[in-house]
């Protein structure tokens, strides 16, 4: 019977022994990456600008309806372009990859970050959107919803719109005061989703939790409409054909950019 | 040590003495005292003897034993302990008491002889019948007739950590399949996260083999991986074989051995197939959840355990919504002795399952109680089986040496149908109003023909016992599969993924050496040469898509084998190994597309006599590219570079008949050594558990004598434990530990088991995988990797009444 106790003892033992050194032993490493909290703002819009068309533009309103927004590691069109920020030695070390889109088009990539569910903003001041969540890595591009139907804190204004600007124009003797609203339908791509994709995120290597800003650059929409069609009196809606010229801008990526402030 | 050198010496001084005998007055060693052996288990039907090489002392004492040729493990420590008590009249020369070597046998006898037979179970890769015995001295006595005898075992290990477990350890704990036998492997952990039907999920040293894609497999001498599989490289799905007819589990961690192939990355298991006990065995079995399972067998008496035939029918409801499974199994096995010296074996096996499956669901739902653990959340998940096998082995001994030829064919059927993700993929085209369900269906057919054949004789180079082996091995796969994603009402195709026609064909040779530099010190090793070659029509890519390639591997073994005490080696491995790539990956022209593989292993063997056996090692091996979930594609992908490093212990002691105790623990680091875009050099790999633990215990004993017969009960138990399994994005998985558990009562022909799994009912996640989904239809859903599982079975229990006539 004691050489039975032995042997039970010794085999036990061994097993026991190495488990515990096993769970004992917490290995420092991890795997790749780690999940972040992700905090938003919406910066405010230019009140006062200059269009590309000469028209001096003064917002009294912009209020947008915003979808969920969606980051990816994938380089946008726009990124050649822009400056390129300087790479830290640490990520020349680690070999951070850049992916790039084939030719002409934009190839998202791996989603590293997003704010889910839809608010309505003031864009003449800054807006708080709440905490979305992320996972480590480069952080390259994004995409911008328009959220329908409009929902939050200014879906009366939006009514059944995602965007709504109010203003004056300015140019020489010229002068209008207008009322532009962008319904979500006409701003569909081509898989019927209101929104844009492939808008730049400034290019920064996400270790930890951090605030993403969201800049709605409000005077590229209007830069290509040209006020003076509209009716001098009163508040005039946009006319057919500067709507137009509205929606095209809206749809552009590079009218959305996000940045990222490590805490 | 000094002992050892003292040994060597007085052999050396024996041989040279031989060599001069013609000039003094020598005589042999003749016997006086020659013990049949003591059976370490349970005697068999027949006679089994071992050969072994003597030294014997000038006062007639036995003072070193080596097993020439060997049988099993716990055959050749009985056999050892056996010789050791031998006794002799001293050899002599010149009338004066000198040392000897002579080569005897050690005889284990059978209870009641069988008639005219004595045979010990063949391998494809086991050692032959030793050549004609060689012996400075013969023998005064004249041993058993060796002539009658076929005397067959496996070859001697590769490492430290390979292991043997037999019958008595696979009967422990209960295993409800033959996967499930794995488990018994060290640093092996097996689940089984989609049905009862589906190739089983193996972890094995660091590895997460999925279906197999790291584990080669082989049962009863015919390949279970398959090529190029639509659901997985390396798919390995056991359920046509009942765990019952699992007689032993030989285990190869690493690639030290030349007759590992494809797919023994992490390792190589090869099950050996044999019914225990003679007569007819009817078992019915009834359980939780509605299980129902009948097992038939039939064992001649006067065969060999491997004739045999089995039936398996089972059927369950499931432990939860969508979990249904049935399966039938039909498996026959008749090996033959020829008078030529030829022996034979026939295995043919026929099985088919079909099964319902809950797939996965959000850990956050459960945790959050918004779902049932079990609940499933696409209930068209699930599949079908079949596997239909034959294999022909003829295996012949000579006076040179011996070989083997086993063909064998395996026609496959597959279908799997499964959603992991949902209705994601439509929320990310864009299908917003017409959101449809990610429900695909996977369906393969294959034909694979196949063989092995060796022929292994000796080559006298520095000692009498140097050996070479060559051997070939060959297999054509012929593949249809087919990937569609199906829509959610009508069960139309949605889209078409994949739809191809893959032909593979692989061929080998190698050449394997044992050289016994020293009487302490065995190299074991060779060469392998792999060529694979594929075509592949892929009908879905584009009209005429169709590619091939081919390329071949060098892989370089070796294992130095140190005897430093009786009963203790010390080894040291090295070995290449490869994995091959799924044919549709590859570009036409295509070379080089092998996963290369590298292990290195230290270690030590050890026993003592049949109470206490077991090894440690430490090992590592490296990986040239790897294969990882991935979070995108929810499928394993291309990544780079990996190395695991790690140890294993494993033990096993006997009191007897009465206890046995056999306990394992395996930690492993496995790491990227490689950076890409999703990973790091350094950093763990996701998934794989950094460490195993399990341990198997049984009691048997006779309880009371009832109406003139025995009263044997028994209990038995398994404990499994996998700690520490990091999880994508720095997290760490669940830790499972599970306690199964067996009791029965065996009176003659009657026995009555109950079984318990999962016996304190840990609720535990069998399958933990990380990835986007969208379940809920949301027009914006999230799209970053959350945590996804399924729920391992609840308690069970099994009730078993057996009749054995």
């Amino acid at each position: 019977m004691g050489r039975l106790r032995a042997l039970v003892f010794a085999s036990s033992l061994t097993v026991a022994a190495l488990t515990v050194t096993g769970v004992g032993c917490d290995d420092p490493d991890a795997t790749t990456g780690k999940r972040v909290t992700l905090s938003f703002a919406v910066l405010p819009a230019k009140q006062t600008f200059t269009t590309k068309l000469g028209w001096e533009v003064t917002l009294t309103k912009a209020v947008v309806s915003i979808g969920a927004l969606y980051f990816f590691d994938g380089e946008t069109l726009f990124a050649g372009a822009a400056p390129r920020p300087r790479r830290a030695p640490l990520d020349r070390f680690w070999q951070v990859p850049v992916a790039h889109a084939h030719p002409g088009h934009y190839v998202p990539g791996n989603a590293k970050g997003e704010l889910l569910g839809a608010t309505s903003v003031d864009l003449l001041r800054e807006s708080r959107l709440g905490d979305g969540q992320g996972v480590s890595g480069p952080f390259r591009s994004a995409t911008f919803s328009f959220g329908a139907p409009a929902t939050g804190p200014l879906a009366g204004e939006l009514g059944g719109n995602v965007i709504v600007l109010e203003g004056a124009a300015k140019k020489g003797a010229e002068e209008r005061t207008f009322r532009a609203e962008v319904r979500a339908d006409e701003l569909f791509d081509t898989k019927q989703r209101p929104q844009v994709e492939g808008c730049p995120f400034a290019e920064a290597n996400v270790l930890g939790d951090g605030k993403v800003t969201v800049t709605i650059d409000a005077s590229a929409w209007l830069d290509q409409v040209e006020f003076e069609l509209l009716s001098k009196s009163g508040r005039a809606q946009l006319a057919d054909v500067t709507q137009a010229e509205l929606t095209r801008s809206v749809r552009g990526g590079d009218r959305y950019r996000f940045a990222f402030t490590a805490k | 040590m000094k002992r050892g050198v003292l040994a060597a010496w007085v052999v050396l001084a024996g041989l040279l003495a031989d060599s001069r005998a013609l000039a003094h007055d020598v005589t042999a060693p003749v016997v006086t005292h020659h013990p049949d052996a003591a059976w370490p288990g349970p005697a068999d039907t027949h006679d089994v003897v071992v050969p072994v090489i003597l030294v014997v002392s000038p006062e007639g004492t036995v003072t070193s034993v080596e097993v020439e040729t060997s049988v099993s493990h716990e055959l050749n420590h009985a056999a050892v302990a056996a010789a050791s008590t031998f006794r002799f009249t001293p050899a002599s020369r010149d009338g004066k008491p000198v040392s000897a070597k002579v080569r005897e046998i050690v005889r284990f006898r059978a209870p009641v002889p069988g008639p005219g037979r004595v045979a010990a179970p063949a391998e494809p890769h086991v050692h032959p019948p030793t050549a004609p015995p060689h012996t400075h001295a013969p023998p005064a006595t004249t041993p058993p007739p060796v002539e009658a005898v076929r005397v067959t075992g496996r070859a001697p290990a590769r490492s430290a950590s390979e292991i043997v477990r037999g019958r008595d350890v696979l009967g422990a704990a209960p295993h409800r399949t033959a996967s499930d036998l794995l488990n018994v492997v060290p640093g092996v952990f097996v689940t089984q996260h989609s049905g009862e039907g589906k190739a089983h999920q193996i972890f094995m040293r660091g590895f997460d083999a999925v279906h197999g894609q790291d584990v080669e497999l082989w049962v009863g001498g015919i390949p279970v991986n398959e090529v190029s599989n639509i659901h997985g490289q390396g798919y390995a799905d056991l359920h046509f074989a009942p765990p019952e007819v699992v007689k032993e589990l030989v285990a190869q961690g690493g690639t030290y051995d030349p007759r590992q192939g494809d797919f023994g990355v992490a390792g190589t298991v090869r099950m050996k197939l044999g019914y225990a006990e003679p007569g007819i065995h009817a078992k019915g079995t009834l359980g939780s959840f509605g299980t129902r399972r009948l097992f038939l067998a039939y064992r001649p008496k006067d065969a060999s355990d491997e004739t045999f035939a089995s039936f398996e029918e089972y059927s369950t409801d499931g432990f939860g919504p969508n979990r249904s499974a049935r399966r039938g199994s039909l498996m026959a096995q008749a090996t033959h002795d020829f008078d030529s010296g030829l022996a034979a074996r026939v295995l043919l096996s026929t099985a088919s399952g079909r099964y319902d499956s809950a797939g996965v669901v959000p850990q956050r739902e459960v945790e959050a109680g918004r779902l049932d653990r079990y609940a499933t959340l696409d209930p068209k998940q699930g599949g079908r089986s079949s596997r239909t096998q034959l294999l022909l082995e003829l295996h012949r001994d000579t006076d040179e040496g011996s070989f083997h030829v086993a063909p064998f064919v395996v026609v496959r059927g597959l279908a799997l149908r499964q959603n992991f993700t949902g209705f994601l993929t439509d929320s990310l085209r864009g299908g917003r109003d017409t959101l449809d369900s990610d429900n695909t269906e996977q369906q393969q057919s294959s034909v694979m023909l196949g063989g092995t054949a060796s022929y292994k004789h000796a080559l006298r180079i520095l000692s009498e016992r140097d050996r070479v082996e060559v051997g070939v091995y060959g297999r054509h796969d012929r593949i249809e599969q087919s990937q569609v994603r199906l829509r959610a009402v009508d069960d139309r195709v949605n889209e078409t993924l994949v739809d191809a026609e893959v032909q593979a064909t692989n061929v080998a040779a190698y050449l394997d050496d044992e050289l016994h530099l020293h009487p302490r010190l065995v190299l074991r090793g060779g060469l392998r040469v792999d060529t694979l070659a594929y075509a592949t029509n892929d009908r879905a890519a584009a009209p005429g898509a169709s590619r091939a390639s081919q390329s071949a591997n060098l892989g370089k073994k070796l294992t130095a084998d140190v005897t430093v005490l009786r009963g203790l080696h010390a080894l040291a491995s090295y070995g290449d190994g490869f994995r091959s790539p799924q044919a549709r990956s590859l570009a036409n022209g295509q070379q080089s597309a092998f996963t290369k593989v590298q292990s290195f292993e230290l270690g030590a063997r050890f026993t003592l006599g049949r109470a206490l056996a077991g090894s440690a090692a430490l090992y590592t091996t490296s990986l040239s590219d790897d294969l990882v979930f991935d979070p995108v594609t929810a499928r394993n992908e291309a990544v780079p570079g990996t190395r695991r490093i790690g140890g294993t212990i494993e033990m096993t002691a006997r009191a007897g008949d009465l206890l046995l105790l056999s306990s394992s623990a395996t930690y492993t680091r496995a790491a990227f050594t490689g950076t890409d875009a999703s990973y790091a050099a350094g950093d763990l790999l996701p998934y794989v558990p950094q460490l195993v633990v399990r341990a198997d215990a049984k009691l048997e004993h006779k309880l009371a004598r009832v109406a003139s017969r025995d009263l044997v009960g028994r209990v038995g138990v398994g404990l499994d434990g996998v700690l520490r399994r990091p999880l994508p994005y720095g997290e760490i998985g669940q830790n499972v530990v599970l306690t199964d558990a067996s009791v029965g009562l065996r009176w003659k022909e009657l026995e009555l088991g109950v079984d318990a799994t999962n016996l304190l009912d840990q609720p535990y996640y069998d399958g933990q995988f990380v990835f986007a989904s969208n379940f809920a239809r949301s027009a914006s859903p999230s799209r970053i990797p959350v945590r996804h599982v399924t729920a391992g079975p609840p308690r069970a229990f099994y009730a078993s009444l057996t009749l054995h006539l």
